[in-house]
């Protein structure tokens, strides 16, 4: 005789669903709670503060700079990771042989972590001792080391950062493609050859219908990745206070664990927090789980 | 036809450069480990190290950090372990669940868990902050294990639940019929047909928490010591350019995600997008 319990089967998912609503809940309140307090310096305690530390979000130029770099730096790596994630994608399959050496080869950055990144990076691109520049000026592209300052730049550390992170995430993108590619059935590929299309005929109406859904999901997740991201920059750019690569994530960080303003960096966290909600609810809208 | 060759050696031109561009740094960073102190940052660079000094490997001993040797790989492997079991753990019963046993509102369910997982660290690792330290998790191991799972709970629900999902439903339902609980399901037939996802789930976490920067760099002081925060910490004090040794540790850091890389290859896709692009 077998003991059945109704309901049962809610007990495989309530562990884990209680576990992620203490996980997220308890920070999310205390962060509002915080956001709306003053912390005393001399006791340590929270006071109440109403929306001080919300106004000022208005006076705060360094703010508005964080956002801009956050907001230049998603479309940045949207953009060029679509492009050479595409151009990658297609290379690979295009290849007869060795695929698979290949792809192995170039998909090792993207398990790298990004605080290793920045490091290996910022040995690479040194204004001093860094081989990149000190190419550049055996090419004669240079007249010195440190004419090119990669990451200090207040224009090109943008750049900069959306070069490293393509060096991590192209490949990344490239295997989604791939995936996008291969998901094209082959009867279609043979009706198109049937109909005589041309190449970009081909790709327009037969491939890319296929592709841009696992594109749009491989975006997203970059884009969400990008906005939040903090430990490439930490190592790589080590962003100047107020400068062209110090990102929102970065920003509340330092005000934070730097300046120790805890309500402020809580206040900014909801401008970030609600910045990531715009591209996980994308996500959240293209994604279909199977039943 | 001639046309047609010249597109072909293009095409492999392009391949050859996009290797090369792959691999440079990471060859740069394994050549700059070997390399002496002074040799390392030598104008011009040194492609190849005269001697092999592996010393570096040994004895990272220039650096001003309670980084203790090896001790940190092994503090590393612990915090990763543990997190990506206990993720995994509570991960899977969750996963079938959403997967077979038609929990009222799943996709629901999925679409918020997937939103906990890009939740940023950043902004919840104040709160955090102060409630480890009130529950004096700061500076331990269970510390480390439960804020990671922030990232691989969601990752581990929502990547088994891909592997569940391949488990063919008649095959649930004509267990259940033949008086199978939810649990003798779970355990003698669904369990045992996704040990291989099993295994990649795993590893993923394992990877997720290795490379893992903010919990572990804020939520430890020295009696846990990751080896991913041995770098930031050098590099916070500037003037101790130590490029040889700190190479030698990012090279002790990245050869078990190297190694992953290579494993993991044909499941890359599925598991860095948690088993929402399935393949």
């Amino acid at each position: 005789m077998k003991l059945r319990i109704r309901g049962s089967r809610y007990l495989f998912v309530l562990p884990c669903l209680a576990v992620l609503v203490g996980l997220v809940i308890y920070p999310l309140i205390y962060l509002i709670n915080m956001s709306i307090s003053v912390q005393d310096l001399t006791t340590g305690q929270l006071r109440f503060a109403g929306i001080v530390n919300y106004v000022r979000f208005f006076s705060d130029p360094r703010l508005l700079n964080a956002i801009t770099v956050t907001v230049l730096y998603v479309v940045g790596v949207v953009i060029s990771q679509l492009a050479t994630g595409l151009v990658f994608g297609l290379l690979i399959t295009s290849l007869s042989k060795y695929q698979k050496p290949v792809l192995i080869m170039c998909i090792t950055p993207v398990l790298i972590a990004p605080i290793l990144t920045g490091f290996m990076w910022s040995q690479l691109l040194d204004t001093t001792f860094g081989v990149i520049n000190y190419a550049l000026v055996e090419i004669g592209l240079l007249s010195s080391m440190s004419q090119i300052r990669w990451v200090t730049d207040p224009v090109l550390g943008v750049l900069t950062l959306l070069l490293v992170d393509g060096w991590q995430w192209t490949p990344f993108v490239g295997l989604i493609c791939i995936a996008g590619l291969l998901s094209v059935p082959a009867e279609l590929h043979e009706a198109a050859d049937v109909d005589g299309l041309t190449r970009w005929q081909r790709f327009r109406n037969v491939t890319w219908p296929y592709l841009r859904p696992i594109m749009l999901v491989g975006l997203l997740f970059r884009a969400v990745d990008t906005a939040r991201n903090l430990d490439l920059l930490y190592t790589l750019t080590r962003a100047t206070p107020g400068g062209g690569t110090e990102a929102l994530a970065y920003y509340i960080y330092r005000t934070g664990f730097e300046y120790f303003d805890m309500g402020y960096a809580a206040a900014m966290s909801w401008v970030l927090i609600a910045i990531v909600s715009v591209f996980t609810y994308l996500l959240v809208r293209t994604v279909e789980w199977a039943k | 036809m001639k046309s047609v060759n010249l597109a072909k050696v293009g095409r492999y031109v392009f391949i050859v450069i996009f290797v090369l561009w792959s691999l440079f740094p990471i060859y740069w960073i394994a050549a700059t480990s070997l390399k002496g102190t002074d040799e390392a940052i030598m104008i011009p660079p040194v492609w190849f190290p005269a001697t092999l000094h592996l010393e570096n490997y040994l004895n990272p001993v220039p650096i001003q950090d309670p980084y203790r040797g090896w001790t940190g790989v092994i503090d590393s492997v612990i915090c990763a372990v543990g997190a990506a079991s206990l993720a995994l753990v509570l991960g899977l019963f969750g996963a079938f669940g959403f997967s077979k046993l038609n929990i009222r509102g799943t996709n629901g369910f999925l679409n918020w868990i997937l939103s906990v997982r890009m939740l940023p660290v950043v902004a919840v690792i104040i709160p955090i902050h102060m409630l480890f330290r009130s529950l004096y998790l700061v500076d331990t191991y269970w510390g480390i294990w439960i804020a990671h799972l922030y990232f691989n709970l969601p990752f581990c629900v929502l990547m088994l639940k891909s592997f569940f999902d391949a488990v063919p439903t008649d095959l649930i339902e004509s267990a259940m019929v033949e008086g199978y609980s939810n649990s003798e399901v779970f355990r003698k037939i669904a369990l045992p047909l996704i040990t291989p996802g099993l295994a990649t789930t795993f590893f993923f976490s394992f990877i997720f928490s290795w490379n893992e920067f903010l919990f572990q760099w804020l939520l430890t002081k020295s009696s846990v010591r990751a080896v991913m925060i041995v770098i930031p910490n050098v590099i916070k004090s500037p003037g101790t350019e130590y490029w040889n040794v700190m190479s030698a540790i990012g090279v002790i850091s990245f050869v078990p995600v190297i190694i992953a890389a290579i494993v993991l290859q044909r499941h890359l896709v599925k598991g860095l997008t948690f088993g929402v692009i399935k393949r």
